[in-house]
């Protein structure tokens, strides 16, 4: 029971910030150990924990947690029920409008991780650290259908797309001039964008940087 | 929204912690143990700890060395004066509550 308990705790202990539990993580588990482990107990834990995140947590986990679950989520439904991804034709300024939110985001990313953390704060390193995280699971996906246990159906403008009963475990890739390829640029996508995520956090970073030194010349 | 004040105690997990260490310096442990018998109800390791950490970034308490695993944390001057500060006011607008409950 109490080796249970101790596992349980540990694994409370584990979602704060790695700052925050270097200065009170122990003291927090002792605590933990020695109060009735409750339902109440563990709420008020884990919400104090997405607290502690919020305040300490590295910009880069704090934005790629949610991004990382629709990714997922994304892939999950994608192949369950592939039909709810309908092909927009009037989608057409997607393809430039996304990639363009992406890098803004990188530089955000940037810009937040020098604010939080000026002395230690790497915006490039935060961004692309941020983009291996959420674009983890298509890396999966890719070496899944490399082994051949995951097919990948490329669809067009007009095809319909199929169900799980009828194609099984399969990625569909939506893809108007249906190269055989289509999917390759996907499941690289997070090697082939970590430049840009370089650059851009550090763009990011240095815009912080700026604001700082602009910010202590006027104090 | 409203933003938490930044000159006296927040909310009541702080104003609890500050009650509780003006009898004198404290673990964790025992300022959980401490405010459920004062208090009443209960309050959360992770609402402690949280309001702690505010706590001691605004230096009203600072903690002492370890002992043990648990590390003790006494009320500063900051800490003191801003306790006296906000239970006066508490203590005036509670006077005056009662007073008006009285009088209907």
């Amino acid at each position: 029971m109490r080796n249970w308990k101790r596992h349980v705790v540990a694994a409370l202990v584990g979602l704060y910030p790695a700052r925050w539990k270097r200065e009170y993580g122990e003291e927090f588990r002792d605590v933990l150990m020695r109060r009735p482990l409750d339902a109440a107990t563990v709420f008020d834990a884990i919400w104090n924990a997405l607290r502690q995140q919020l305040r300490l947590g590295e910009p880069w986990i704090i934005a790629g947690v949610p991004l990382l679950a629709s990714c997922l989520t994304g892939i999950v439904l994608n192949i369950l029920y592939a039909g709810a991804y309908r092909f927009d034709p009037r989608g057409g300024n997607r393809p430039i409008l996304i990639p363009l939110l992406g890098l803004l985001f990188y530089l955000m990313i940037g810009y937040w991780t020098v604010l939080r953390d000026p002395i230690n704060g790497r915006g490039g390193r935060a961004a692309m650290k941020n983009s291996l995280l959420i674009y983890w699971p298509f890396f999966i996906v890719g070496l899944l259908h490399g082994l051949g246990f995951l097919k990948v159906i490329i669809l067009g403008h007009g095809d319909p797309a199929t169900a799980f009963h009828e194609h099984g475990f399969a990625y569909t890739v939506y893809d108007h001039t249906r190269r055989p390829a289509a999917w390759t640029y996907l499941f690289s996508l997070p090697l082939i964008q970590l430049p840009w995520c370089a650059a851009f956090g550090w763009l990011g970073g240095l815009a912080a940087r700026g604001q700082e030194h602009f910010r202590r010349r006027r104090a | 929204m409203a933003r938490k004040p930044q000159s006296g105690p927040a909310s009541d997990p702080e104003i609890l912690i500050l009650s509780s260490l003006a009898g004198g310096p404290k673990h964790g442990y025992a300022i959980l143990a401490d405010i459920d018998a004062f208090a009443g109800g209960r309050m959360g390791a992770g609402t402690l700890y949280t309001a702690i950490t505010r706590l001691v970034d605004k230096g009203w308490i600072a903690p002492e060395a370890a002992a043990g695993r648990q590390r003790p944390y006494r009320l500063t001057a900051a800490g003191a004066s801003c306790l006296e500060a906000f239970l006066k006011n508490m203590r005036r607008v509670a006077k005056i509550g009662l007073g008006r409950l009285r009088l209907a």
